[in-house]
């Protein structure tokens, strides 16, 4: 019984990260149909900066809080100076960010250098807490504990909130919120910079559990791929469906059949494509 | 005819001189990028101490290195190979961490006739069974530590149980397999054996299964490297086993490189391996010394595995009194160089692979740094080791 709990919350713990890096990777598909393939680099970016402050203040919350600003402010910069150029231009857009996945992996291997790296624990959170005989990090409750915080949060903001509408009505008709007068430019350089700054939480709050190293930032972000495919792209209750589902599938996949562990990531996507192209909760093409 | 005579002696004598005042081109391969991307740097660093040492001169030829970026990837070595070889025109490669790097580009340097000195990778075969005159390993073949490893792990730590888990590819697989059969052989007992892919983001899911066997198994033997390492490690004793498992692994997953990441994680894990930082010979203090002053760092198995490699090319070049276009009697002088490395004692098996101590370690906390410390030493294992009952 232990073994079923414990594989549980492990699943549900890496879902939770899953979800934040998914969560603003579909909302910027959403709104502005941007495939952003430096989505990764948020990531990579904040669990850096994290590292930096650990080191020199030993405070998590400092260090959460400037480094998902930091992601925040340079995702932005990314829309508002570069991105917006090339509006609708898809082909663009993606070669684009591609150059920003390299120039930000580059950047980070300069400051950073090359060696692997394991952010340390938030003090409170170090110890472990007993289930069973069993024993379970009380971190990785707190890691289950933020994403269910910002799931909700996103959805409150997204059902309850003005700019919330603005973005759901972006989504299904952008021509239509452009006419009501909306300045869109704003919506976009907003939206892209939660997103940035969902992936930047993401990097801090995984950066204990994953660690932080060069390729990181793609490893995340295909990771992300594939939780956006089985969930529906652009669709937030598709990415947190899709992270549950990749996350315990991965884990329990992972536990059972250990030979098999790439294929238990991978096949239930290919499942769910099989079945479904547009993902669970996508929107079929009219 | 005369003047014809004369500029074609001219010519000649020209080539002779430009063949001795050519420089000795070495071709450098290790991965900069990925999982093993501290490991390339701390094996080019340790390679380049030893070419530094004599001033990048070896029986008055100037040296020449030159390096490429394999990423641990094998078509990727093997094009940076081809280059090196082709455009580079190397005299004689060196280098390599992936066994897959290695198996890959074998077949290549073999039919160039390219002498490669491998430090690092221990793709087992490569000594073995496709032994080759032009291929020298200084860092092991897999399984050459391990069965000694296996052997301490049941005849001295006195263990019968033990779970094994490591990374999916050649090196896991092959070193595995020389632990089990030493230990098999002693009568231990093999509970579980896991794979794992490399790059492997969360150890979860295998951790919570190693979970279900607290007091079914004795200890817990490991193969990981760099990021893999450092996960690893800090989620083994995040889940508490480290105190009901104890760890007794393939020493590079406790490798200097990763201590600092891994912190209070590793303290108490043990393991096996031809080199730590601390191993307690006049040489290894001034290595030691020499390279933390140059690069600010600790040296760990792969910088001194680079160095050992860089010194034993300089010292066959010695040899041969820098012919190393006499290719026949380099390779002979490379096979026969011994001298007294970091790790102790260096000298081939007739297979052109290393025979050298193995040390035991225990990782401690000392005054504020995590540090290796050698507990015990298993001398002269080569390739073919077996222990006797």
């Amino acid at each position: 019984m232990a073994f079923w709990i414990i594989q549980t919350l492990n699943g549900l713990s890496f879902s939770m990260l899953l979800f934040l890096i998914a969560a603003g990777f579909t909302l910027i598909f959403g709104l502005m149909k941007i495939i952003n393939i430096a989505h990764g680099s948020f990531y990579l970016l904040s669990a850096y900066i994290g590292l930096t402050i650990l080191r020199t203040t030993d405070s998590f919350l400092l260090a959460v809080v400037t480094s998902s600003v930091a992601a925040f402010v340079v995702g932005v910069a990314m829309q508002s100076l570069f991105l917006r150029r090339f509006y609708m231009k898809e082909l663009q857009q993606v070669l684009l960010t591609f150059g920003f996945v390299l120039i930000i992996a580059d950047l980070c291997l300069w400051v950073w250098g090359g060696n692997p790296m394991a952010l340390p624990k938030p003090s409170l959170f170090r110890g472990s807490i007993w289930i069973g005989n069993v024993v379970f990090p009380s971190y990785r409750l707190l890691v289950i504990l933020v994403g269910v915080i910002i799931a909700v949060g996103l959805w409150i903001f997204q059902e309850k909130t003005k700019f919330g509408a603005i973005v759901r009505a972006g989504v299904d008709d952008e021509e239509m919120l452009r006419g009501s007068g909306i300045n869109i430019q704003r919506v976009f350089a907003g939206v892209f910079g939660l997103g940035a700054l969902l992936a930047g939480i993401g990097g801090i709050i995984g950066g204990p559990i994953v660690g932080v190293f060069p390729g990181a930032d793609l490893s995340m972000l295909l990771l992300a791929l594939v939780v956006v495919i089985i969930g529906g792209i652009g669709s937030l209750k598709g990415a947190f469906v899709g992270s549950l589902f990749v996350g315990l599938v991965d884990n329990f996949g992972k536990a059972l059949f250990p030979e098999l562990s790439m294929f238990t990531l991978f096949a239930p996507m290919a499942i769910v494509l099989a079945i479904r192209p547009t993902g669970i909760f996508g929107k079929m093409e009219e | 005819m005369i003047m014809f005579a004369l500029l074609f002696l001219l010519t000649l004598g020209g080539q002779g001189i430009a063949e001795a005042a050519n420089p000795i081109k070495i071709g450098f391969l290790a991965p900069y990028v990925g999982v093993f991307s501290k490991y390339g740097t701390d094996l080019k660093n340790g390679f380049k101490q030893a070419l530094e040492e004599v001033n990048f001169k070896a029986a008055g030829r100037e040296i020449l290195f030159v390096t490429e970026d394999t990423e641990g990837k094998p078509e990727v070595g093997l094009t940076k190979t081809r280059k090196l070889v082709e455009k580079d025109q190397v005299h004689v490669l060196a280098g390599i961490i992936s066994s897959g790097v290695a198996y890959a580009v074998k077949d290549y340097v073999v039919e160039k006739k390219t002498p490669l000195v491998i430090c690092c990778a221990g793709a087992t075969k490569l000594t073995q069974e496709d032994r080759n005159p032009f291929i020298f390993r200084v860092s092991f073949a897999n399984g050459q530590q391990d069965r000694a490893g296996g052997w301490y792990a049941y005849a001295k730590k006195g263990y019968r149980k033990f779970i094994m888990i490591g990374s999916d590819y050649a090196a896991g697989h092959e070193k595995a397999a020389g632990f089990i059969k030493a230990f098999k052989f002693m009568g231990g007992e093999i509970v579980q054996e896991t794979y794992t892919p490399l790059g492997t983001t969360d150890y979860a899911p295998y951790l919570a299964k190693i979970a279900n066997l607290v007091g079914k198994a004795d200890s817990l033997w490991t193969f990981y490297a760099g990021s893999d390492a450092i996960r690893f490690a800090n989620q083994y004793d995040e889940y508490g086993l480290k105190k009901k498992i104890p760890i007794f692994c393939e020493g590079g997953m406790l490798d200097a490189a990763n201590l600092p990441s891994q912190k209070d994680s590793a303290v108490g894990m043990e393991g096996y391996l031809q080199y730590f930082e601390t191993v307690n010979t006049p040489e290894n203090k001034r290595f030691f010394k020499e390279y933390r002053e140059k690069y600010k760092d600790i040296p760990g198995s792969l910088s001194e595995g680079g160095y050992v490699g860089g010194k034993a090319i300089v010292k066959a070049i010695e040899a041969v009194k820098g012919k190393i276009e006499n290719q026949e009697a380099f390779l002979k002088a490379l096979k026969g160089v011994k001298f007294e490395a970091p790790r102790g004692p260096f000298r081939f098996d007739d297979h052109q692979n290393v025979i050298e101590p193995v040390y035991i370690n225990r990782v401690e906390k000392k005054g504020g740094e995590y540090v290796n410390v050698v507990i015990d030493k298993i001398p002269d294992v080569g390739q073919y080791w077996m222990p006797k009952k």
